[in-house]
Protein backbone atom coordinates (compact mmCIF):
# COMPACT_ATOMS: atom_id res chain seq x y z
CA UNK A 1 0.00 0.00 0.00
CA UNK A 2 2.87 2.13 0.88
CA UNK A 3 4.37 1.63 -2.39
CA UNK A 4 1.39 2.19 -4.37
CA UNK A 5 1.09 5.63 -2.05
CA UNK A 6 5.25 6.13 -3.26
CA UNK A 7 4.41 5.68 -6.88
CA UNK A 8 1.23 8.11 -7.21
CA UNK A 9 3.22 10.33 -5.41
CA UNK A 10 5.96 10.45 -8.25
CA UNK A 11 3.19 10.40 -11.13
CA UNK A 12 1.91 13.85 -9.25
CA UNK A 13 4.59 15.77 -9.04
CA UNK A 14 6.24 14.11 -12.95
CA UNK A 15 2.67 15.70 -14.15
CA UNK A 16 2.96 18.84 -12.06
CA UNK A 17 6.63 19.41 -13.34
CA UNK A 18 5.10 18.69 -16.73
CA UNK A 19 2.73 21.47 -16.48
CA UNK A 20 4.85 23.73 -14.67
CA UNK A 21 7.13 23.63 -17.85
CA UNK A 22 4.58 23.62 -20.68
CA UNK A 23 3.19 26.95 -18.97
CA UNK A 24 6.80 28.24 -18.90
CA UNK A 25 7.40 27.91 -22.25
CA UNK A 26 3.62 28.85 -23.33
CA UNK A 27 4.72 32.41 -23.56
CA UNK A 28 8.07 31.85 -25.60
CA UNK A 29 6.80 32.58 -28.67
CA UNK A 30 4.28 35.06 -29.02
CA UNK A 31 3.20 37.78 -31.85
CA UNK A 32 3.60 37.85 -35.38
CA UNK A 33 7.27 38.51 -36.80
CA UNK A 34 7.86 41.47 -38.79
CA UNK A 35 7.69 39.24 -42.08
CA UNK A 36 4.61 37.69 -41.34
CA UNK A 37 2.27 40.68 -41.66
CA UNK A 38 1.04 40.27 -44.90
CA UNK A 39 -2.68 39.65 -43.84
CA UNK A 40 -2.56 42.40 -41.38
CA UNK A 41 -1.27 44.98 -43.66
CA UNK A 42 -4.62 44.34 -46.05
CA UNK A 43 -6.67 47.32 -45.93
CA UNK A 44 -9.38 45.33 -44.31
CA UNK A 45 -7.71 44.67 -41.35
CA UNK A 46 -7.64 48.19 -40.59
CA UNK A 47 -9.93 49.44 -37.40
CA UNK A 48 -11.89 51.67 -39.71
CA UNK A 49 -11.40 50.11 -43.46
CA UNK A 50 -14.27 52.35 -45.10
CA UNK A 51 -14.81 55.73 -43.51
CA UNK A 52 -17.83 56.27 -45.45
CA UNK A 53 -19.40 53.43 -44.71
CA UNK A 54 -18.97 54.18 -40.80
CA UNK A 55 -20.17 57.49 -41.16
CA UNK A 56 -23.52 55.95 -42.68
CA UNK A 57 -23.71 53.61 -39.79
CA UNK A 58 -22.78 56.03 -37.32
CA UNK A 59 -26.26 58.59 -38.18
CA UNK A 60 -28.51 55.20 -38.60
CA UNK A 61 -27.04 54.68 -34.83
CA UNK A 62 -28.11 57.91 -33.55
CA UNK A 63 -31.00 58.63 -35.82
CA UNK A 64 -32.82 55.27 -34.31
CA UNK A 65 -31.60 55.25 -31.10
CA UNK A 66 -31.75 58.93 -30.20
CA UNK A 67 -28.51 58.84 -29.20
CA UNK A 68 -27.11 61.77 -29.88
CA UNK A 69 -23.83 63.19 -27.98
CA UNK A 70 -22.66 59.81 -27.46
CA UNK A 71 -20.63 60.25 -30.78
CA UNK A 72 -19.96 63.60 -30.84
CA UNK A 73 -22.28 64.94 -33.79
CA UNK A 74 -25.80 67.10 -33.45
CA UNK A 75 -29.20 66.74 -33.65
CA UNK A 76 -32.42 64.80 -32.27
CA UNK A 77 -33.32 61.41 -32.66
CA UNK A 78 -35.91 62.19 -35.81
CA UNK A 79 -33.89 60.61 -38.30
CA UNK A 80 -33.43 64.22 -40.11
CA UNK A 81 -29.89 64.80 -39.67
CA UNK B 1 0.40 23.17 -90.02
CA UNK B 2 3.33 25.53 -90.46
CA UNK B 3 1.30 28.77 -88.96
CA UNK B 4 0.06 26.84 -86.25
CA UNK B 5 4.20 25.90 -85.23
CA UNK B 6 4.88 29.30 -85.40
CA UNK B 7 2.41 30.37 -83.20
CA UNK B 8 3.41 28.20 -80.29
CA UNK B 9 6.88 29.29 -81.00
CA UNK B 10 5.35 32.96 -80.93
CA UNK B 11 3.51 32.36 -77.37
CA UNK B 12 6.03 30.15 -75.91
CA UNK B 13 9.26 33.16 -76.92
CA UNK B 14 6.76 35.47 -75.44
CA UNK B 15 6.12 33.69 -72.29
CA UNK B 16 9.60 33.29 -71.99
CA UNK B 17 10.17 36.65 -72.77
CA UNK B 18 7.67 37.49 -69.64
CA UNK B 19 9.68 35.95 -67.24
CA UNK B 20 13.49 36.90 -68.45
CA UNK B 21 12.96 39.90 -66.11
CA UNK B 22 11.68 38.24 -62.91
CA UNK B 23 14.25 35.28 -62.13
CA UNK B 24 14.41 34.56 -58.75
CA UNK B 25 16.41 32.37 -57.03
CA UNK B 26 15.42 30.08 -53.96
CA UNK B 27 16.31 31.22 -50.08
CA UNK B 28 18.15 27.89 -50.46
CA UNK B 29 20.60 29.23 -53.18
CA UNK B 30 21.83 32.55 -51.28
CA UNK B 31 25.60 32.43 -49.73
CA UNK B 32 26.96 35.29 -49.55
CA UNK B 33 30.35 34.04 -49.85
CA UNK B 34 29.32 34.07 -53.56
CA UNK B 35 29.54 37.72 -53.60
CA UNK B 36 32.79 38.32 -51.86
CA UNK B 37 34.66 41.23 -53.23
CA UNK B 38 32.39 43.39 -53.76
CA UNK B 39 30.00 45.20 -51.53
CA UNK B 40 26.59 44.00 -50.70
CA UNK B 41 23.72 45.50 -49.44
CA UNK B 42 20.97 43.03 -48.58
CA UNK B 43 17.33 44.75 -49.10
CA UNK B 44 14.09 42.37 -46.96
CA UNK B 45 11.04 43.19 -48.76
CA UNK B 46 7.77 42.02 -49.52
CA UNK B 47 4.84 43.55 -51.76
CA UNK B 48 2.41 44.35 -49.18
CA UNK B 49 4.76 46.43 -47.00
CA UNK B 50 4.57 50.37 -48.27
CA UNK B 51 7.98 51.87 -46.88
CA UNK B 52 9.57 48.42 -48.89
CA UNK B 53 7.79 50.44 -52.19
CA UNK B 54 9.45 53.49 -51.23
CA UNK B 55 12.31 52.08 -50.93
CA UNK B 56 13.09 49.89 -54.41
CA UNK B 57 13.10 53.49 -56.58
CA UNK B 58 15.97 54.45 -54.27
CA UNK B 59 17.61 50.50 -54.60
CA UNK B 60 17.66 51.14 -58.59
CA UNK B 61 19.02 54.06 -58.91
CA UNK B 62 22.28 53.01 -55.75
CA UNK B 63 22.68 50.17 -58.19
CA UNK B 64 22.85 51.90 -61.36
CA UNK B 65 24.82 54.13 -60.07
CA UNK B 66 27.48 52.20 -57.88
CA UNK B 67 27.50 48.58 -59.81
CA UNK B 68 30.19 49.54 -61.77
CA UNK B 69 32.15 50.67 -58.86
CA UNK B 70 31.52 47.07 -56.97
CA UNK B 71 28.25 47.10 -55.40
CA UNK B 72 26.09 44.38 -55.17
CA UNK B 73 22.10 44.88 -54.08
CA UNK B 74 20.59 41.60 -53.36
CA UNK B 75 16.80 41.18 -52.53
CA UNK B 76 14.97 38.99 -50.91
CA UNK B 77 11.32 38.85 -51.25
CA UNK B 78 9.10 37.54 -48.48
CA UNK B 79 6.00 37.58 -50.44
CA UNK B 80 4.37 33.96 -49.39
CA UNK B 81 2.82 33.88 -52.51
CA UNK B 82 5.51 34.63 -54.95
CA UNK B 83 3.15 36.01 -57.69
CA UNK B 84 2.02 38.73 -55.56
CA UNK B 85 6.07 39.92 -55.87
CA UNK B 86 6.19 39.79 -59.43
CA UNK B 87 4.85 43.19 -61.13
CA UNK B 88 6.93 45.03 -58.46
CA UNK B 89 9.63 42.63 -59.01
CA UNK B 90 9.83 43.40 -62.46
CA UNK B 91 10.30 46.86 -61.79
CA UNK B 92 14.22 45.95 -60.01
CA UNK B 93 17.22 47.31 -62.05
CA UNK B 94 18.76 44.40 -63.92
CA UNK B 95 22.06 44.47 -61.76
CA UNK B 96 20.15 43.47 -58.54
CA UNK B 97 20.19 39.93 -57.80
CA UNK B 98 16.67 38.76 -56.51
CA UNK B 99 15.81 35.87 -53.96
CA UNK B 100 12.64 34.52 -52.82
CA UNK B 101 11.84 33.31 -49.25
CA UNK B 102 8.34 33.00 -49.10
CA UNK B 103 8.60 30.84 -45.94
CA UNK B 104 10.76 33.19 -43.91
CA UNK B 105 13.63 31.13 -43.35
CA UNK B 106 16.37 33.89 -44.27
CA UNK B 107 14.43 36.01 -42.65
CA UNK B 108 14.27 34.28 -39.33
CA UNK B 109 17.90 33.33 -39.49
CA UNK B 110 18.54 37.58 -39.63
CA UNK B 111 15.95 37.66 -36.85
CA UNK B 112 14.39 40.86 -38.71
CA UNK B 113 13.18 43.40 -36.77
CA UNK B 114 11.07 45.31 -39.25
CA UNK B 115 9.77 46.14 -42.57
CA UNK B 116 12.13 46.66 -44.93
CA UNK B 117 15.28 45.53 -43.47
CA UNK B 118 18.52 45.99 -45.09
CA UNK B 119 22.45 45.27 -44.18
CA UNK B 120 25.73 46.77 -45.79
CA UNK B 121 28.51 44.42 -45.89
CA UNK B 122 32.08 44.94 -47.31
CA UNK B 123 34.11 43.53 -49.74
CA UNK B 124 35.76 41.22 -47.14
CA UNK B 125 31.67 40.05 -46.15
CA UNK B 126 32.16 41.96 -43.01
CA UNK B 127 28.92 43.67 -41.56
CA UNK B 128 29.45 47.26 -41.60
CA UNK B 129 25.75 48.61 -41.11
CA UNK B 130 22.23 47.46 -40.60
CA UNK B 131 18.81 49.29 -40.97
CA UNK B 132 15.07 48.98 -39.81
CA UNK B 133 12.39 51.10 -42.15
CA UNK B 134 12.96 53.43 -45.15
CA UNK B 135 12.73 57.34 -45.01
CA UNK B 136 13.09 58.78 -48.34
CA UNK B 137 15.39 61.58 -45.95
CA UNK B 138 17.58 58.43 -44.90
CA UNK B 139 18.70 57.38 -48.07
CA UNK B 140 21.37 59.97 -48.21
CA UNK B 141 23.32 58.69 -45.46
CA UNK B 142 23.21 55.41 -46.38
CA UNK B 143 24.25 56.49 -50.17
CA UNK B 144 27.25 58.20 -48.24
CA UNK B 145 27.57 54.84 -46.19
CA UNK B 146 27.96 52.93 -49.34
CA UNK B 147 30.24 55.03 -50.66
CA UNK B 148 32.37 54.79 -47.92
CA UNK B 149 32.25 51.09 -48.03
CA UNK B 150 33.34 51.26 -51.90
CA UNK B 151 36.26 53.06 -51.48
CA UNK B 152 37.18 50.87 -48.35
CA UNK B 153 37.10 53.37 -45.79
CA UNK B 154 34.86 51.91 -43.01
Amino acid sequence: MTRFREMLRAGGLFVLAGALLSGATGCANLGVKPWERDLLAEPGMEIDPDVVITALDEHIYFSKEASTGGLGTAGGGCGCN
Amino acid sequence: MRTIRKIVLMIGLSLNLTGAGLAQDTAQDFDLNEFEGSVVLVDFWASWCVPCKHSLPWLNAMQEKYGEQGLQIVTINLDKKPAASKKMAGTLAEGIRQFSDPAGDLAARYELEGMPSSYLYDRTGRLIESYVGFLKDAGKKHEAEIEAALEGKQ
